[in-house]
Formats: structure tokens, sequence, C-alpha cells
């Protein structure tokens, strides 16, 4: 389930800010990312060629969205549009993703955590906690948290049955493994040879979709 | 304390003897109802329509403070995104007893079987649709009983905390005989958190 589409796997030991900024080298136009926090991705853009908008659920971005509600955006509003582990957060995970796909008008960016990759599942055996505090139930609401136990199979699924119902084309999916230095290189062997289960090293799946 | 009793089995042991009404919110099929003492005036709420009442607990709920003598939500906290005002909602309507029961997700068997497939259940699963209902936390013994013990101890409730061992797989059965802590051995914890006494 979920890895069978053509789309390109690239494996990669990159950050997904390092990613997204050597994918949008060449890009012009506009470009709004979604859930851009202290703007992490500006710094690495051209913004010479890429003008670029930032929009987030608090204050001091460019505009003030919430995406449980939808966006106030026209259809096609920007060239691109940039989600980085933004959609795990949002109870209408599905709603909010046809909304990107809709003020997308060239092509839409998509990171989602994998979060049964070895190192949670390792973690979650041993501790009973997957190694991140986003899934916390804590005395007191923490408000922002992962709404979604975004898995590898179903991440995939989730991304590419609801691109196709939105007129969008999966291109490519980077695959961000984890670990550090070594266990990284170890990983890359070990994804591109096919050695161990599709995913199992995955921390991140950065997916790129396209309008045709 | 630890239990192999089912949780209706538990509270209808626990009610017996008690009058006045009993509200089971999240009731389904009002399965709770064949365990409860004939004294008792059964009430069943779920967000599904066709009981008698229909209440959406990510709202706040329309009724009285101590509205009900005793309520009961067994399995239910855990699929409402405002988890928290839903309990202190439970708490505030209720007269005597709330019963609250949380499925334990952290105990060995889940634990294994998440190591092993990557997978910790249907009702966390993201599907190319939205299913509805699911749960929406992932309800871990520690953080279960931290979280209920702190509201229940905000209202001046005493805590009485049963441990139940029963599962459903055959691994989880096997591994609930075994001495380790209960943490790894509870399927599910549940609550009886008492408001004042019953005269």
């Amino acid at each position: 389930m979920g890895d069978g589409s053509r789309a390109r796997r690239v494996y990669t030991v990159r950050g997904k800010y390092r990613v997204v900024a050597e994918l949008l080298r060449q890009a012009e136009g506009t470009l709004l990312d979604v859930g851009a926090r202290d703007r992490h991705l500006a710094a690495r853009l051209d913004q010479h060629r890429l003008e670029y908008h930032s929009a987030d659920l608090g204050e001091g971005c460019d505009y003030r969205v919430n995406l449980e509600e939808g966006l106030e955006f026209p259809d096609g509003a920007f060239d691109y549009v940039v989600a980085l582990d933004v959609l795990e957060h949002v109870e209408h995970i599905h709603r909010a993703f046809h909304e990107l796909a809709r003020i997308t008008r060239r092509c839409l960016i998509i990171a989602l955590p994998n979060l049964s990759a070895l190192s949670r599942r390792w973690s979650f055996l041993w501790r009973g906690h997957l190694g991140t505090k986003k899934y916390d139930l804590y005395p007191e609401h923490q408000g922002d948290r992962h709404r979604w136990l975004t898995v590898y199979p179903q991440i995939n699924a989730f991304v590419e049955e609801n691109a196709a119902r939105t007129g969008l084309v999966l291109e490519q999916v980077f695959e961000e493994l984890q670990g550090r230095r070594v266990a990284r290189v170890l990983g890359y062997v070990a994804a591109r040879s096919g050695l161990l289960p599709r995913g199992l090293l995955t921390e991140r799946c950065i997916y790129v979709l396209v309008r045709r | 304390m630890l239990v192999r009793e089912s949780k209706y089995q538990i509270v209808g042991r626990r009610v017996s003897g008690l009058t006045g009404t009993l509200l089971d919110v999240g009731a389904r099929d009002r399965v709770l109802e064949k365990y409860l003492p004939p004294g008792l005036k059964y009430v069943a709420a779920d967000i599904a329509p066709g009981l008698d009442l229909e209440w959406d607990l990510e709202k706040p709920i329309d009724a009285p403070d101590n509205a009900y003598d005793i309520v009961v939500a067994l399995d239910v906290l855990e699929h409402v995104e405002h988890i928290h005002r839903a309990y202190q909602e439970l708490l505030r309507i209720t007269r005597h007893k709330l019963f609250v029961s949380l499925p334990n997700m952290t105990c060995l068997s889940l634990r294994l079987q998440f190591f092993a497939t990557g997978h910790l259940g249907g009702k966390y699963d993201l599907l190319p649709e939205h299913q509805g209902d699911r749960h929406r936390w992932l309800t871990g013994y520690r953080q279960v009983c931290a979280f209920i013990g702190h509201h229940a101890r905000s209202a001046g409730c005493a805590v009485t905390q049963y441990d139940i061992l029963t599962g459903y797989s055959r691994l989880h059965a096997l591994i609930s005989r075994l001495p380790l802590p209960a943490e790894l051995r509870t399927y599910t914890l549940l609550f009886e958190i008492t408001k004042r006494p019953m005269s």
C-alpha cells in the first residue's frame, strides 16, 4: 500500500529546508510558506527570483491563516505553496490538503514526519513514548500538537490519493533519512539497496506535487 | 488495583445498591445497562442519534451542575479533541460518582505490535478520507493517571483506580500474566471518581 506510485523516490541525508531550497533554486514567481513560524525557509531562498510570503496561525507572518477553517486565497493564488510538518497538526487534514492544492498554481511541497521510523518504534517499545512531546496528554491542553499519527505507508497513500483528487501529480518524494553522520550514510546504503523494509529509516517524507 | 473483570462488570458491581439516575455517555448500544442493578434509572447519551440524549462532548454539556447521580464515560474521552474540557464537564454534571475509562496505549502488547508493524491500531489510522470517529489522543498509562488525578483533585474528589488486565489479543493475555509493572500489563484504565459520599 502506498508505495506503488510512479513518483521518483530520492533518499537524502539533508534536512527539509535544504531539500526544499535546492528544489526551488530555479523557481520564479510567488511562494506561500504555510506554517512558516520564524520564516526559516526564507533565508535559504533567492528572493529576487521568488517572492516569499509567510503564513501561520499566530502573529508575525505576512498572512494569518487557520488551516482548520480553510484559506482565504483565490484558486491558484501562488505559484508555489510549501507546508513543512504542518498537516499533521490539523484535525481536518484532508480538507487542509485540498485547500493547499486549490491555491497552488504550479507546485505544492508537503513534508510529513514518519512516526513509524525505527527510532520511534524503539523509543515507544522501551519508553512508551514516541520521542516527541507532540502526542502527550498533559493535565492542561498544550494547544498545538500532532493530531495524527503519521506513519509511512499511510502518509504515502494519503498524499497520492488526495493529489489525484485535486488534479496534482506526485512527481518526486524525498525521503529524509534519520540518524547522524555514519548512521545516515548506512541508512542511505540500506534504503537504496532495499535491504530494509521501506520507510524504516525515513524520518520524514517530502512530497513534490505539480499541476500539469 | 489489578483486576480481570470487564469495565462494565466493575461499574455494575460498584453501583449495586445505589439509587438515582445513571448517565452513560458514549453509550453506543446501551451495553452497560445489562450490568446495572434495577434500582437505577439508566439514561444513554451518544454523539450518534437514536439514544435518550444526543451529545457532542466537544461542546459544553447542556445540563446543570450535579445533574446526574452517577455518570459513566467508558472509552470515550480519547475520541475528544477537547478532552480536558469534556472531562471537567463530566465532573461538573456528576452529583456523586463519575466512572471514566481510557485505553492504555502503552501496554507491552501494543508496544510490541507497534515495534513489529509500525501500526498502533485502526483508531489512529490516517486514511485517504477522514474516518470521522477516531482516537484523538495517545493515552499512555502514566499521562492518563496524572491527567485524571489532577482534575479530580482540583474538584476535591477521591479517585480509585482499576487496572484492567483483560485485553483482546492472545499476546496481551500472555503478557498480562507475567510479573511485570502494571503499566505494561494493563489494557484499560478505569477510574472511580467520588465527588461526595452517597447518603
